[in-house]
């Protein structure tokens, strides 16, 4: 009867321990939203490459991106414009088209809403200099 | 099966299941400013900071850019560690409110595989 027991103990002990540490390991991988520009999410790039993107992309997790703001030092002056998808705009790209060497170009504010529960998040700032 | 064998094979499962558990705690690098990655922040509080941390495993920052946005204008200093040399402190002391200020192309090492990451930049905005 002792040895039975300890067998169940053994048996319970270990599930437990699996079930745990699948757990810990689940919660590393899923569920956290990386936002980047073409896998990237900063650096030197350049000014071609930036022109072949779209939008920006989000991954890991249901998460949708529902705003940005997008600022360059492509002009004078620093140039903000404001997006309210993951896309980018004309008036972005035309910006983007105008960056020299050595503009800065700043995907910030980027604001995320996770699908199932509608609830929002910031995600970090994406910055290039072009090169 | 006697019981030595028992408690034997349950230490093992216990060792090799806590060895398993344990094994992906090296999440990869997190650099922080004072344990932030961004926010709102005042400028006495940015001065007090002097290096960025990076925690994660064994990792050290190889290099970063520090850049203030000021009424329309960008001033950028590049640095070659986590530290806050005087001119950044200097460029940290001329912010005004509505600033903001970026640490971004932040390189950390692998100090183990010699591998160069570029972190997520860190922005605050000057209250």
């Amino acid at each position: 009867m002792k040895q039975q027991l300890l067998l169940i103990f053994v048996f319970i002990a270990v599930v437990a321990n699996c079930t745990i540490a699948q757990k810990q390991n689940d919660n590393k991988v899923s569920g956290y939203p990386l936002v980047s520009f073409d896998g990237s999410i900063g650096g030197n790039i350049a000014k071609a490459d930036l022109l072949k993107v779209d939008s920006l992309t989000v991954t890991g997790g249901d998460f949708s991106i529902f705003s940005f703001t997008f600022t360059t030092t492509a002009v004078e002056n620093l140039t903000e414009i404001s997006s309210s998808s993951c896309k980018f705009s004309p008036e972005i790209k035309n910006l983007i088209a105008s960056a020299k060497l050595g503009s800065k170009v700043f995907f910030e504010n980027i604001i995320l809403i996770h699908n199932p529960t509608k609830s929002t998040m910031h995600a970090p700032a994406i910055i290039f200099t072009v090169e | 099966m006697n019981k030595k064998q028992l408690f034997l094979i349950f230490v093992f499962f216990i060792a090799s299941t806590f060895v398993y558990s344990q094994s992906g705690n090296n999440i990869g690098p997190v650099v922080r400013f004072d344990g932030k990655s961004g926010g709102n922040i005042t400028k006495i509080d940015m001065l007090k900071v002097d290096s960025l941390t990076v925690t994660g495993g064994t990792y050290s920052i190889l290099s970063f850019t520090f850049s203030v946005s000021n009424e329309g204008k960008l001033k950028e200093i590049n640095a070659i560690s986590g530290k806050f040399s005087p001119k950044i402190k200097n460029l940290i002391a001329s912010v005004t409110p509505g600033s903001k200020v970026y640490i971004e192309n932040i390189k950390v090492l692998d100090k183990q595989t010699k591998k160069i990451f570029i972190e997520p930049s860190i922005l605050f905005t000057i209250k």
